[in-house]
């Protein structure tokens, strides 16, 4: 709650530091005009803007708060450090409750009223898909949406840089795994909308490729706990495993009620389920067992630089993060904005922004790699499984 | 164990009765002298049989302690294994894991095994003995990996001997012969000291203290003879803390 408030604060004085630097801008402007070059929007003398819109409250809340969290540990260091080219980066956050409506309303608001330079860890597949229209109109480019999905992939849309593996690299590993160690009956429950369709199509081209169909194909709809019938209905076909497409609070309650129906298949999750939240989410009794597909490495594996990295920046920060895979993707994707926002130089556009991040081939962050180019807006590649053990929710990769 | 408690506290009054009766009804004189043979007979017998159940207790803690440790070596062991394999590796593992703290733990207090970990512990050792459960070729060699060709097996019987030294260590149950031999004995001596000592040691508070003391060394017996079913050795607690500890 605390760092909650405290994060909501960093926020609003952010906003208000940016604000006052744009204003600050705006005097040199009329003073000096001549002397400086016109600067894009979010750009002060001393700040660069960037927008999140994100679920910070309602049933998918952890995952933009953790996704925070990670970006934060980044920024905060650069900015401690003096920031980029002399200017601190300054996040605005406005809350979407995982609600399309609510995404599109804020992104208008960002690039018409806060004016910010780029738009940064959008959180979830429907809602990036109902602010598109929004961002072509802009031309803003859009930094590491927390989505899998194919809609932002293919084609390559210039705007959107993509430094996570997509849900359909995710379905595919995990029908690898269930497959290769005989779970070969597989139930899809997936969410009734944009993201949960990719995940369909992903999982169907797997099943497909191994000469499979899925016993059962159900759909839940987003943000809802009401899975009984649903549960029901995939116990009914006694799948080995199922592979559920949503957020944690749905999950939860399927899980919940599939194992009232006293079936014991094993239960595979795509990474934006929210691990962690997952984990608090379900009852200790059901945690055991439970897999979920990851789009970057153990964050609790310190041999792995970019993770000693991130576990040492939270540390030097004395934040009380805790450790997790959506907040080391926030963590990734700001290390990533970071080292973009350093290669665009003094005098940043949107443009050379995009560009900037065409230039980061093949870089490797300490054991996790982004290759990146103009043809290439899909950075990264990895997938790897977890699954859930015990009672006290720890990870076991 | 209240129950037990409650039959010597028992013991005691009915002691205390019949010392009575026989008193109001016979002037019978006893040495107190006599009270130390049979004091020491009893302090000696419970002394000696407790010692046994506590090194008993030792020996199972012991032997699950080594068991979790081997369960922590396994799954460190199997990082070295390609992704694929090592989470069915350590899902196996941990299954077998989850099994103890939950299944297992709950039929040992009735000195039983559990088929759920029978069955957690057959996949685990067939998956173990498939070519699954080997890294390949190209692998590089460094200590680790070394160490995992050298170690696997070993830990996958290591694994398999500590179940069964836990099994057969919490199957040793304190004897009724026992119980009832300590039962006369409690009895002859609480019947004597109510007869030997007249007037103040029948008074209520000195039997109230008899029959409040006497019967801990025979709770003491019960509890370090079933120490799961009492409580003194909480697995799911020391599994789920390795599990907790082996997070990766």
């Amino acid at each position: 709650m605390g760092l909650n408030r405290c994060l909501r604060r960093l926020g609003i004085f952010g906003m208000l530091g940016a604000l006052a630097a744009v204003g600050a801008h705006g005097f040199v402007g009329r003073s000096a005009w001549s002397a400086i070059p016109k600067a894009e929007p979010g750009i002060g003398p001393r700040s660069i803007l960037i927008g999140q819109s994100a679920a910070f409250s309602g049933p998918s809340a952890d995952l933009g708060r953790e996704f925070r969290e990670g970006a934060h540990q980044v920024f905060d260091e650069i900015n401690a450090q003096g920031g980029i080219h002399g200017r601190q980066v300054v996040m605005v956050y406005r809350d979407d409750r995982y609600e399309p409506g609510l995404t599109v309303k804020n992104t208008r608001r960002f690039l018409e009223q806060d004016k910010v330079f780029a738009l940064f860890g959008y959180v979830g597949t429907p809602t990036l898909k109902a602010a598109l229209p929004v961002i072509e109109k802009h031309q803003v480019p859009m930094i590491a949406p927390l989505t899998g999905a194919q809609l932002i992939r293919n084609p390559i849309n210039r705007l959107i840089v993509n430094v996570r593996a997509s849900y359909h690299q995710e379905t595919e590993a995990i029908v690898s795994y269930l497959v290769r160690y005989g779970r070969r009956d597989l139930a899809i429950v997936y969410q009734d909308d944009a993201f949960g369709r990719d995940g369909l199509t992903g999982a169907l081209k797997a099943l497909t490729k191994r000469q499979l169909r899925p016993v059962s194909v159900q759909t839940v709809k987003r943000n809802s706990k009401q899975t009984m019938e649903v549960a029901r209905r995939v116990a009914l076909a006694r799948p080995d495993a199922v592979l559920l497409i949503s957020t944690y609070g749905t999950v939860a309650s399927f899980i919940k009620n599939l194992r009232s129906h006293g079936n014991d298949a094993q239960v595979m999750n795509v990474s934006f389920v929210g691990s962690n939240a997952l984990s608090r989410a379900l009852p200790a009794h059901l945690r055991h067992g439970i897999g979920i597909s990851q789009v970057v490495p153990f964050p609790w594996n310190p041999r792995l630089p970019v993770v000693r990295d991130y576990q040492n920046t939270i540390r030097r920060n004395r934040s009380t993060a805790k450790y997790g895979f959506s907040s080391l993707e926030g963590y990734l994707a700001a290390t990533a904005l970071v080292r973009a926002l350093k290669q665009a130089g003094p005098n940043p556009t949107r443009a050379g922004l995009i560009q900037a991040f065409d230039q980061l081939n093949d870089i490797d962050l300490g054991g996790y790699r982004i290759n990146l180019g103009a043809d290439r807006h899909n950075g990264g590649n990895d997938v790897s499984l977890s699954f859930l053990m015990g009672r006290q929710g720890a990870f076991f990769h | 164990m209240l129950t037990l408690y409650g039959l010597f506290v028992l013991l005691t009054f009915v002691a205390l009765l019949l010392a009575r009766w026989v008193k109001s009804r016979h002037n019978i004189q006893l040495q107190p002298s006599l009270l130390s043979p049979l004091g020491s007979l009893y302090t000696l017998t419970t002394a000696f049989l407790l010692s046994n159940v506590i090194f008993q207790f030792t020996n199972l803690r012991t032997a699950i302690t080594q068991e979790v440790v081997t369960v922590s070596k396994l799954g460190a062991v199997m990082s070295v294994l390609p992704p694929e394999q090592r989470v069915e590796a350590r899902r196996l593992l941990y299954d077998y894991t989850d099994s103890i703290a939950h299944d297992e733990s709950v039929t040992m207090r009735l000195g039983d095994p559990s088929d759920k970990t029978e069955l957690a512990s057959d996949r685990l050792r067939n998956f173990l003995a498939t070519v699954d459960a080997t890294p390949p070729e190209t692998l590089a060699k460094t200590p680790e990996s070394i160490n995992y060709f050298r170690k696997v097996s070993d830990f996958g019987f290591d694994l398999v001997d500590a179940r069964e030294r836990r099994l057969s260590l919490n199957r040793q149950t304190f004897p009724t012969q026992l119980w009832l031999a300590i039962g006369i004995m409690f009895f002859a001596l609480a019947l004597l000291t109510f007869l030997v000592h007249s007037g103040a040691w029948t008074t209520l508070w000195a039997a109230i203290i008899m029959l409040l003391a006497a019967p801990i060394p025979a709770v003491m017996l019960y509890i370090y003879s079933n120490p799961i079913a009492m409580g003194l050795i909480d697995i799911a607690a020391l599994v789920e803390a390795v599990m907790e500890r082996s997070r990766g």
